[in-house]
């Protein structure tokens, strides 16, 4: 069999099986803060698998070329926007990100303090 | 069919319990969801015209990878601010 | 007013003289810089060349990606890039200007960039194992807000661009992403799937 064949069938696998098992953490975990970390799996781990595959496949032409800017945009997109979701959802819940804040605004409002953990 | 298209359609299948978070969770797990078939969906354009043989279509995720970032900050903008 | 004298009138605006969309009363981190002092000490020519030099590098840039997506040297296809990159350099110039956005980098913070795929190889396969833990077992994983040291630095340019690359930085690997940098406790919020540093919110 073609060794080239093989490589590219391994990294789409693998591209596959990063989607699936990352897109199964995105409804198995508790809460939107455990979610979000199933992103980086989707947004940047399996591109760079399916930007490997198309180079083996494709070599250095135009369109390994294409692959790998869109792969490039997802990865400095991805934290980013992570970083702003994760912020935004701690933002609805608590009114501010900063962690001690909404301890002592708790305080002042008589409701006691409650642990940090999500 | 070749591989890069099988891929494609394995990796559609993705997109199910993505659409079920959207459908069960609260706004921020749909937001979540979106954006990872965004990320889903830039991967899929770029392994259909690989496996169809059509490198015209190359632009398409390119174009999706770009309105990835724009479009999913514009959502967490509103819903930090004003929803 | 005439619509053309508005445009140009826009173009010349000192930054953030636009009129800014309102911000909330809760808290969401503000620069204490005004859009005026970033100008303090630069003259006219000075800021007219350095506004020539971002748009000569935005205008490259889209040419570059002009060139990479059409795959075609013909004559009339690069003038067609190059003027569509006009355009946009032009539009991303105003933007970031109003915006009175800057970036400046030293290449050692970028060198520190070296260590990233160790980092997410190694956070991939905690996040992954926190997963098969919760398949197999229905262990939830024993996630949380973290505070980790870290020097805030000054509210100049230089001190910005450090700012979002630590963020950024920290937010690639997939155990842990950064919430913000706390100015006035000097420590980087972040929220971790598999808590393995820093200390806890307390």
């Amino acid at each position: 069999m073609n060794v080239r064949v093989v490589f590219v069938d391994i990294l789409l696998g693998l591209a596959v099986v990063l989607v699936l098992a990352s897109t199964a953490g995105l409804l198995l975990m508790r809460d939107v803060y455990q979610r979000i970390h199933f992103l980086t799996p989707i947004a940047l781990l399996a591109p760079i698998a399916v930007g490997l595959a198309i180079l083996v496949q494709a070599g250095w032409s135009n369109r390994t070329a294409v692959t790998w800017l869109t792969v490039l945009f997802m990865a400095i997109a991805g934290p980013y926007l992570a970083h702003a979701t994760m912020r935004a959802a701690r933002i609805r819940e608590k009114g501010d990100w900063r962690l001690r804040r909404d301890r002592r605004a708790a305080a002042r409002a008589g409701s006691g303090s409650r642990e940090d953990q999500s | 069919m070749t591989n890069f298209v099988v891929a494609a359609i394995a990796m559609l299948a993705g997109v199910i319990p993505c659409g079920v978070l959207i459908w069960r969770g609260t706004l921020m797990d749909a937001v979540v969801a979106y954006q990872a078939i965004s990320s889903i969906v830039v991967m899929l354009l770029i392994l259909l015209p690989e496996g169809f043989r059509r490198p015209g279509e190359f632009e398409f995720p390119i174009l999706m990878g770009v309105l990835l970032l724009g479009s999913g900050l514009v959502y967490v903008r509103f819903l930090e601010r004003w929803l | 007013m005439a619509r053309g004298a508005s445009v140009v009138r826009f173009a010349w605006w000192r930054p953030g003289k636009l009129v800014a969309v309102p911000e909330p009363a809760h808290g969401c981190h503000r620069s204490t810089q005004t859009p005026e002092t970033h100008m303090n000490g630069e003259s006219r020519r000075a800021r007219l060349a350095r506004r020539a030099g971002v748009w000569l590098l935005w205008w490259l840039l889209l040419t570059s990606f002009w060139l990479i997506v059409d795959d075609s040297t013909a004559p009339d296809e690069v003038m067609a890039g190059a003027a569509a990159a006009v355009l946009g350099a032009t539009l991303a110039e105003l933007v970031t200007y109003q915006a009175g956005t800057r970036l400046r980098l030293r290449v050692r913070w970028l060198v520190l960039a070296l260590g990233l795929p160790g980092q997410i190889l190694k956070d991939t396969g905690i996040v992954f194992a926190a997963l098969w833990r919760r398949l197999a077992h229905g262990e939830q994983p024993p996630s949380g807000f973290r505070e980790i040291p870290v020097r805030y630095g000054s509210d100049t340019v230089e001190g910005r661009a450090r700012r979002a690359l630590l963020v950024g930085g920290r937010s690639v690997a997939p155990n842990s992403f950064a919430l913000g940098l706390d100015a006035e406790r000097e420590v980087m919020v972040v929220h971790q799937l598999v808590v393995n540093e820093g200390r806890a919110a307390d």
